[in-house]
């Protein structure tokens, strides 16, 4: 019984190091380490936002700026230094609903029965398991890799947006946003939604 | 030396048990870890789903936990360490199957990830399929630890 132990005990740790060694090793020499956190996001651009609407996280309002007209843009401002870094990359639904009508793409985040259910008119599909073992999904060729992308999944406490928004910017599209409400907000907000399948990247 | 094929395995009815026991596990979880390693990122996007773990032990599980699938596999298929081996893995079973409990307790909505993107036999969120799945598993491996290694193997059959 003892040695049972011991050897159990000896395999355990073999796991151990190799495991540590290999995190060590991966996370400093892969072009895409395992990162938990998002990147800090540019500055985003509204373009035809003309006041400022829903809840702005963290940072101040804008300083009495009414732009009329539209081809304006209202830069979204800059969260304070001590806020939630994942401040800077929530919209509101509101902020989605504008990025919306200015064509900024959108990405749904959860599984393929919960888009087929009902889904942002024209997102995509395209959760987490897309990007395995380093694949580059057949969506990104219609994104551009500064303009802001919103990414959304069921709201609440989802990772899912975040989870996507990591993969994206680290395949070099850094303009993802996280629509932070989810799914749910969007429907009841009334804006556009449809169902059925992916069209591009079908499951 | 130990002769692979021992003459007493034939008078060891149990003994023909635990080699297809040892070498569905060793295929089922060397292709678990092989999965995970082959893009950590998803695994470790599972681990950290269940909020246990701080950040940065998140990511060396994410890598511990497939290794040592992996090492448990090798030992299963060669029949070395045989029993510790499988003791090893009902270990991990059992952590698994309390992590999937917690979650379920918090009623999050966390994927598995076990497989990467191949959801086997359970698919979906983590709910009472994979509790069930991993306790068949445990049994498994409990077989091969409470019976031995079995014929084909580098351990004699009372070895440990």
């Amino acid at each position: 019984m003892a040695q049972l132990i011991q050897r159990s005990i000896v395999i355990a740790a073999i796991g151990l190091a190799a495991g540590m060694a290999h995190s060590a090793w991966h996370q400093l020499t892969s072009a895409t380490p395992v990162r938990l956190t998002p990147e800090a996001p540019p500055p985003l651009v509204i373009p035809g936002l003309t006041s400022p609407s829903g809840t702005t996280p963290a940072g101040t309002s804008p300083a009495g700026t009414s732009p009329t007209g539209p081809g304006t843009t209202t830069p979204q401002p800059t969260p304070t230094a001590s806020a939630d870094p994942m401040d800077a990359l929530n919209v509101s639904i509101a902020q989605s609903k504008a990025l919306f009508d200015a064509g900024a793409p959108f990405i749904d985040a959860r599984n393929i029965e919960e888009y087929e259910a009902g889904h942002v008119a024209g997102a995509f599909w395209l959760p987490a398991e897309r990007f395995a073992g380093g694949t580059i999904p057949e969506a990104l060729q219609y994104f551009d890799t500064q303009n802001p992308i919103v990414i959304y999944c069921g709201g609440g406490a989802c990772d899912a947006s975040k989870n996507v928004l990591i993969l994206l910017q680290q395949a070099g599209y850094k303009g993802g946003r996280i629509m932070h409400d989810g799914y749910p907000e969007w429907v009841k907000a009334g804006h556009a939604i449809e169902t059925g399948k992916p069209v591009v990247g079908a499951p | 030396m130990n002769a692979p094929n021992n003459p007493n395995a034939k008078s060891r009815p149990m003994g023909w048990l635990v080699l297809p026991l040892r070498l569905i596990l060793a295929a089922l979880f060397a292709f678990a870890a092989y999965v995970k390693l082959n893009d950590p990122r998803l695994f470790a996007q599972s681990v950290e789903a269940f909020k246990i773990l701080p950040e940065h032990l998140v990511v060396t599980m994410t890598f511990v936990i497939p290794w040592t699938e992996m090492f448990v596999a090798a030992c299963l298929v060669l029949g070395l360490w045989t029993r510790a081996a499988a003791l090893v893995l009902t270990g991990l079973l059992a952590v698994f199957v309390v992590g999937i409990a917690s979650v379920l307790y918090r009623g999050m909505d966390v994927k598995c990830g076990c497989f990467g993107k191949y959801e086997i036999p359970c698919t979906g969120a983590l709910g009472a399929c994979h509790i069930i799945r991993n306790g068949v598993l445990m049994l498994m491996s409990l077989l091969v630890v409470i019976f031995g290694p079995g014929p084909l193997a580098i351990d004699r059959p009372s070895s440990k």
